[in-house]
């Protein structure tokens, strides 16, 4: 009787008791606490990330006046972007449709971000394309005494010139072998060869710049031929113009720019076929001009090949000249 | 002396000792009921802290929210602001003399673009985009088609181009930016408004 008593005083032992309580009450309190700070802070990072890529968008279309503009757009806070063929990530945010055709390395995690606008025409403007880059990212232009005037003008010829935002270095093939050693002290992204290099001498960089990999271009008047390699891969691929060559420079990889530039062949051929109809609206209107021919021009167009491209442009050219210089509408 | 209790369970009298031992379960008793008010106590400040804590988060997830939407409004209309100022650059609209950009609206491309494919592929806001022109002013209100194009008094015999048509509620912004158009047929340059529309 006595010890079921003790046993029921739970008076005196409710002391202790309120103790763990508080305790597991306190501990339940804070988790909940920290839970809901954590939300809060994923919330706001998530809000900010997606002000950021709205911003980011927003600035490309923004600079889609102008026919060759740059641009360095400086963040407070380092920031992750990640760009893939349309597509943009901001930090942990969804990933936005881009409204714009980027050439860009894939990842770039920067304070300051480089962006170069260019009118691609051909003949007629199709869309500007934006090549984006970091300064961390480093270029080698590699020349020889055939490709030195041209790579000296990224520099130089304001007509041709790669905005000094972007972070390339220009160096002879002869310092390059001879300075090889030297060079492996410094990070460097990409070696972008105007020169042919032998087998074995593209082995030793990709041996010494594990990080690396190399650009090889083949330059034929505007435009040529592109071999990207890697350590583990190598793919070929081609540009129909200088802008499209740098483009091809500050992509991540053949399949990224191919991607973007299929964006932008896709447009053309959509904007040939719009200038197609619009050939045959003046048609209607202007007699005795050529817009028939202009037409035929215009509908038969062929992205596959370059030299169905380049063809395509100097027929076009050819007719619109025709067309502006009598008593016609020009179609572009 | 003994006392006896009555078991409020199983009903039967309760050999509770002697007076000692009945002291000891009045003590009992009493500490009992201080332990339940206590634990009432604690259940009670429990009971409103939890409600004050779900009022605190209702209105903190409200202000969230409000602020959430106010930033969407706000990128919303920068966006379209943005996307106004842009189509004169567009090369689905713009002008050009032998591919040198000139800074109008094309009318025949403005007349093309709607029943194009590109169209489709175009990234245009939600919104009703038109061009009008404003200056010279027109007497006719219609909108402008391929057969107003064909007839000898275009483009006096239409006011307006759409670009993008969408439905709208009756409560709607209407945002515009004025723009150079030009109508090759004629050699003709005119005074226009880019209207966008938006719910």
């Amino acid at each position: 009787m006595r010890c079921n008593l003790i046993k029921s005083k739970k008076g005196d032992i409710s002391q202790p008791f309120i103790f763990i309580f508080a305790i597991v009450a306190g501990a339940l309190i804070l988790t909940f606490l920290l839970w809901f700070a954590r939300g809060h802070v994923r919330i706001e990072s998530l809000k900010s990330s997606q002000e950021a890529a709205f911003y980011f968008d927003e600035t490309l279309t923004l600079l889609s006046a102008g026919e060759d503009v740059y641009k360095s757009i400086d963040n407070p806070l380092k920031r992750k972007y990640e760009i893939s063929c349309g597509t943009l990530k901001v930090e942990e945010g969804k990933p936005a449709k881009l409204n714009s055709i980027v050439f860009s390395p894939k990842q770039l995690s920067a304070n300051k971000l480089s962006i170069y606008s260019k009118s691609i025409l051909f003949p007629f403007k199709i869309a500007n394309i934006y090549i984006i880059s970091d300064p961390s990212k480093r270029y080698l232009f590699v020349y020889d005494e055939r490709t030195k005037d041209l790579v000296e003008s990224f520099k130089k010829d304001i007509r041709v010139k790669l905005p000094e935002i972007f972070n390339f270095q220009l160096i002879s093939k002869q310092n390059l072998i001879s300075t090889l050693n030297e060079l492996t002290k410094q990070q460097i992204t990409r070696f972008v060869l105007f020169t042919q290099l032998s087998q074995q001498d593209i082995n030793k960089i990709l041996q010494k710049f594990p990080n690396s990999d190399i650009l090889l271009i083949d330059y034929q008047d505007g435009s040529g031929n592109l071999k990207f390699i890697s350590k583990t891969s190598t793919a070929d691929s081609n540009f129909f113009s200088l802008h499209m060559l740098f483009a091809a420079i500050f992509s991540q990889d053949q399949n990224t720019y191919e991607c973007s530039k299929a964006q932008l062949l896709n447009k053309l051929k959509l904007l040939s076929k719009f200038y197609s109809q619009k050939a045959s609206l003046l048609n209607s209107a202007f007699t005795n001009c050529p817009y028939p021919q202009a037409s035929g021009v215009l509908n038969s167009i062929d992205i596959s090949t370059l030299e169905s491209l380049k063809s395509f442009k100097i027929s076009l050219e050819e007719v619109n000249n025709i067309l502006a210089g009598g008593n016609c509408a020009p179609l572009y | 002396m003994h006392h006896y209790i009555k078991d409020s369970n199983t009903g039967e009298d309760k050999n509770l000792g002697d007076d000692k031992n009945l002291g000891s379960y009045i003590r009992y008793k009493e500490l009992r009921k201080k332990a339940q008010l206590q634990a009432m106590e604690l259940i009670a400040v429990l009971f409103i802290f939890f409600i004050l804590l779900s009022v605190g988060i209702y209105y903190y997830y409200q202000f969230q929210f409000t602020g959430i939407k106010e930033t969407t409004e706000r990128l919303s209309t920068e966006k379209l602001e943005v996307y106004l100022s842009a189509i004169i650059n567009m090369p689905e609209f713009q002008c050009s003399a032998r591919a040198t950009k000139e800074i109008c609206l094309d009318t025949t491309k403005l007349l093309l673009f709607k029943s194009s494919e590109l169209a489709k592929t175009a990234i245009l806001p939600k919104a009703r985009i038109t061009v009008k022109q404003i200056y010279p002013p027109k007497t006719a209100l219609k909108e402008c088609t391929l057969q107003d194009f064909n007839s000898p008094d275009f483009p006096d015999n239409c006011l307006y181009f759409t670009i993008k048509d969408f439905t709208l509620p009756e409560k709607k912004s209407i945002i515009s930016n004025p723009a150079l158009l030009y109508y090759p047929t004629k050699n003709l340059y005119a005074l226009g408004l880019v209207i966008m529309e938006v719910a």
